[in-house]
């Protein structure tokens, strides 16, 4: 009895082994599909819910690798890793937040790739794009942000803080927040960026006498062009998403100010402007002024009004178009003095003449005078 | 396929009632120890495996166990069952399950006094499941059952007979795991009867 259960236990044990080693090959790895189809957060009319979504460009889903994207923990940590679960009609479902944040991610970025193909501008951004992911980020008293993103123009990479569970849609989720830092990226090669401000802080009092004014000069022109480059990007935001309250869904705090479905708002005069930057003062400790948000979306909701119930892919070329022409007026105007807000909305009434009326409504009047001749010009 | 290698190594293996009684009824006069036994057990399988903040962390899971040895053999079968804390947001978040069947054989290299040190090889299937919630919107999915296998190496104590203690290093692979293969140790009581 003791002697024929060893040798049956030895059979089965040598029948174990051989198993286990001519069976190494039958889990296939998760990562090596071809165009993984996979169940995401996804925006649709508007709204979010779980859909299935083929992601077209991946070539490794474990290692989040594909020709639009790279990732990075950090800006020069290693590569993420997705954790997913592959269902037995093949859809993979992520089984973290970080995956399904970072699958997402990707899915967004795939699409934006395809839009910017769509407009003609696929070719200024070369691909793979560098996105980081849970980037240490901190602000002017050196704290570290949280729930937020940059695009970081030196580095030519999107960067993702960590995200605080707040009961808020994660920016890596929210479609119309990817699409916004995607836009900053196109504004930075298609519109030169002035000359970097020189550092203030360490500045003598004599020497900020000295360049006050010219300093003053600077910071209207690098200020107005962010208010572009935000509200544009706001534009994109809605554009990708479909959604003009997709900065609420992520930054409630922020809502309000950047919503694109509440009522119009003059564009300010130079003027205005210029007060608001000097209010700020000679070296203001923010960089990132409400004013400049504010002027921004007066441009973004100036594009809602006119284009909102439009097709949205006609829109972007349209804000492409602005873009090539802000650079000419930049040229034009090296000392950035003839740069005014209303000079977006003088382009964009060039360029659709039939928007005139209402663009020229939304004007103060001294700057309607200008839109309302040219106008006239054009028709 | 895992199934059926199972059903028939159960076949082969568990002695007919007959046969039992048999074993039972006929004391070895050399050990009693080497009489077929049955055995159970309950553990803590801890896993070494990769969490949402990518970093990778232990993580136990209860399993339990039901098998018989003779020596220099234990086989037992081991289900182990896992339910991760719901991670997220309140209006976005996952939470993962997972389950697992192994089929373990043990092999005793020698035996020290009290202390059996012994090699072991297991191989079964693990299903995971997860539930996910985006604003009032949530649902559960189920992946494929994967094959998974390992090798271990432990150590056990059965100075208390029937009672008796097991600690066993672990290396296991199935396609889903991260990293794979996964590390583990899997700290066992146990008892024969
Ligand atoms: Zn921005």
């Amino acid at each position: 009895m003791k002697m024929k259960l060893k040798d049956k236990t030895l059979v089965i044990w040598v029948a174990c082994i051989w198993f286990m080693i001519t069976c190494s090959s039958c889990s296939r790895p998760v990562s090596d599909e071809q165009s993984p189809r996979v169940l995401l957060p996804w925006i649709e009319n508007g709204q979010y819910h779980f859909r299935v979504v083929e992601l077209r460009t991946m070539e490794s889903l474990k290692s989040l690798r594909g020709s639009v994207a790279r990732f990075s923990v950090g800006v020069n940590g290693p590569e993420p890793i997705v954790r997913a679960l592959r269902r037995s009609d093949g859809v993979f479902v992520p089984t973290d937040p970080m995956s399904q944040n970072l699958l997402s991610l990707y899915a967004n970025l795939e699409r934006l790739a395809e839009l910017d193909d769509q407009v003609g501008v696929g070719y200024l951004l070369p691909r793979p794009w560098k996105i980081s992911i849970n980037t240490n980020i901190v602000n002017e008293n050196q704290r570290r942000l949280h729930n937020n993103a940059q695009y970081d123009a030196d580095r030519k990479m999107i960067e993702f803080t960590s995200f605080e569970s707040r009961g808020d849609l994660p920016l890596t989720v929210n479609a119309g927040a990817i699409a916004h830092e995607h836009f900053h990226a196109l504004f930075d090669v298609l519109v030169p960026s002035p000359a970097s401000l020189q550092d203030c802080s360490a500045m003598e009092a004599d020497q900020i006498a000295a360049r006050r004014e010219a300093r003053l000069r600077e910071l209207y022109r690098v200020r107005l062009l962010r208010a572009m480059n935000e509200g544009l990007a706001d534009v994109w935001g809605w554009i990708h998403s479909g959604d003009p309250r997709f900065v609420a869904r992520s930054r409630p705090e922020d809502g309000e100010l950047r919503s694109l479905e509440k009522g119009i708002q003059p564009i300010w005069t130079a003027k205005q402007f210029s007060d608001y930057n000097r209010a700020e003062g000679f070296c203001p400790r923010r960089s990132d002024q409400d004013f400049v948000y504010q002027l921004g979306n007066q441009y973004g909701l100036a594009f809602q009004w006119a284009f909102g119930s439009k097709d949205r892919v006609p829109v972007a070329h349209v804000v492409i178009e602005l873009l090539r022409k802000l650079k000419k007026d930049i040229m034009n105007f090296p000392d950035g003095d003839e740069l005014k807000p209303a000079l977006l909305i003088e382009n964009l009434a060039r360029q659709n003449p039939r928007q005139c009326p209402f663009l020229i409504s939304i004007l103060q009047p001294k700057d309607q005078s200008e839109l309302t001749w040219q106008c006239w010009e054009t028709l | 396929m895992i199934w059926l290698f199972f059903v028939v190594s159960l076949n082969t293996l568990a002695p007919s009632p007959a046969r039992a009684a048999e074993a039972v009824s006929q004391p070895l006069a050399e050990d009693p120890k080497d009489e077929f036994r049955w055995a159970f057990s309950l553990a803590a399988d801890v896993r070494w495996e990769r969490i949402s903040d990518q970093s990778v962390e232990p993580r136990a899971l209860p399993s339990v166990a039901l098998g018989w040895g003779v020596r220099p053999w234990l086989f037992l079968g081991e289900y182990s069952y896992d339910e991760a804390e719901s991670e997220g947001s309140a209006i976005l978040n996952i939470r993962r399950r997972s389950r697992s069947i192994l089929f373990w054989g043990q092999y005793q290299v020698w035996e020290l006094r009290r202390l059996t040190p012994f090699f072991s090889g297991g191989l079964g299937a693990r299903q995971e499941k997860v539930d996910s919630v985006l604003y009032s919107e949530s649902r559960t999915d189920e992946g494929r059952w994967l094959d998974q296998y390992g090798v271990g190496l432990g150590l056990r104590f059965s100075g208390l007979d029937p009672l008796w203690l097991s600690l066993e290093g672990r290396v296991l692979f199935c396609g889903d795991f991260e990293p794979n293969p996964q590390f583990g140790t899997y700290l066992r009581l146990g008892f024969f009867f």
